[in-house]
């Protein structure tokens, strides 16, 4: 699917984007542990691999990546999360994020991105990020 | 789990040298695949001279000293409050750390932990975030 590219002023306070489905698999997750320098995390009850909870917390405020392009040079500058149940190798999250806050500080223009993740209707994630929304150059 | 947990109490220091490699799997692994993380020749002409590791990053390294102290009840009910202050470039050595700042017995006789923390650089704290968990939660 093509990403329309989306500058600040093309977006607004109350855009939702469509819900999203996430499958944790065991190749996403290898790669995510190997990128955070960490040893998977195992469960000792079920042996099944369980996630950090920033893993969850990028895709659900990140999500929107699936349906628009960002500017260069978006930078996070706040994240917030609150996990409900742990997340583990082969459960699927539905992810929907929608946009909560915009404003421009010193020059720069932010957007607060809020999401909630939910495994089987049952709330796993609720998140939030605040991005430095890069420049039209 | 760990033990003693009390106001004051340190966390385990944790420390992470950033690298290209690692920035490029996390881009891959995420899909954040800005240019100003992952391509170290336009980065050259930014504000930033290099890349930057993505600051969500931060969070996973703060994560895992959380992970580390208080186990699966991390995983299960933790909250994170993470500001991102200063960008932290490529090579660059983090040091994560963190200390027991509240601990409080809720009306239902669970204990809520709160912990500060930064992030830190070989110049500048690059990340502050309080974290929360409750001990007492039911495992789901």
């Amino acid at each position: 699917m093509e990403r329309p590219l989306k500058y600040f002023d093309d977006l607004h306070i109350g855009d939702v984007f469509p819900k999203y489905d996430l499958e944790i698999t065991s190749e996403l997750a290898d790669k995510y542990f190997v990128a955070i320098d960490e040893d998977p995390y195992i469960d000792e009850t079920n042996g099944k691999t369980m996630m950090p909870p920033t893993f969850a917390s990028v895709f659900a405020t990140g999500c929107y990546k699936k349906f628009i392009e960002n500017p260069p040079n978006t930078l996070h500058t706040k994240q917030e999360y609150k996990i409900f149940q742990p997340l583990h190798v082969g459960d699927n999250l539905k992810i929907q994020s929608s946009i909560v806050d915009k404003f421009e500080k010193k020059g720069n223009n932010f957007l607060v991105f809020k999401a909630i993740a939910t495994i089987d209707n049952e709330l796993a994630l609720i998140s939030s990020a605040t991005l430095l929304w890069g420049k039209q150059v | 789990m760990m033990n003693d947990i009390k106001k004051g109490k340190k966390l385990p220091k944790l420390k992470k040298i950033i690298t290209q490699d690692k920035i490029n799997l996390y881009a891959e692994a995420t899909g954040m695949t800005d240019p100003i993380h992952t391509d170290p020749e336009n980065a050259k002409n930014t504000i930033f001279g290099s890349t930057i590791v993505h600051g969500a990053t931060l969070l996973d390294y703060i994560s895992e000293t959380m992970y580390a102290s208080f186990g699966v009840l991390w995983l299960t009910n933790g909250t994170i409050d993470a500001k991102i202050i200063a960008p932290v470039k490529n090579n660059e050595e983090i040091v994560v750390e963190g200390i027991i700042d509240i601990v409080e017995t809720m009306p239902d006789g669970s204990k809520k932990v709160v912990c500060v923390f930064n992030c830190s650089d070989s110049k500048r704290i690059a990340a502050h975030a309080i974290t929360t968990v409750n001990l007492n939660s039911s495992l789901k």
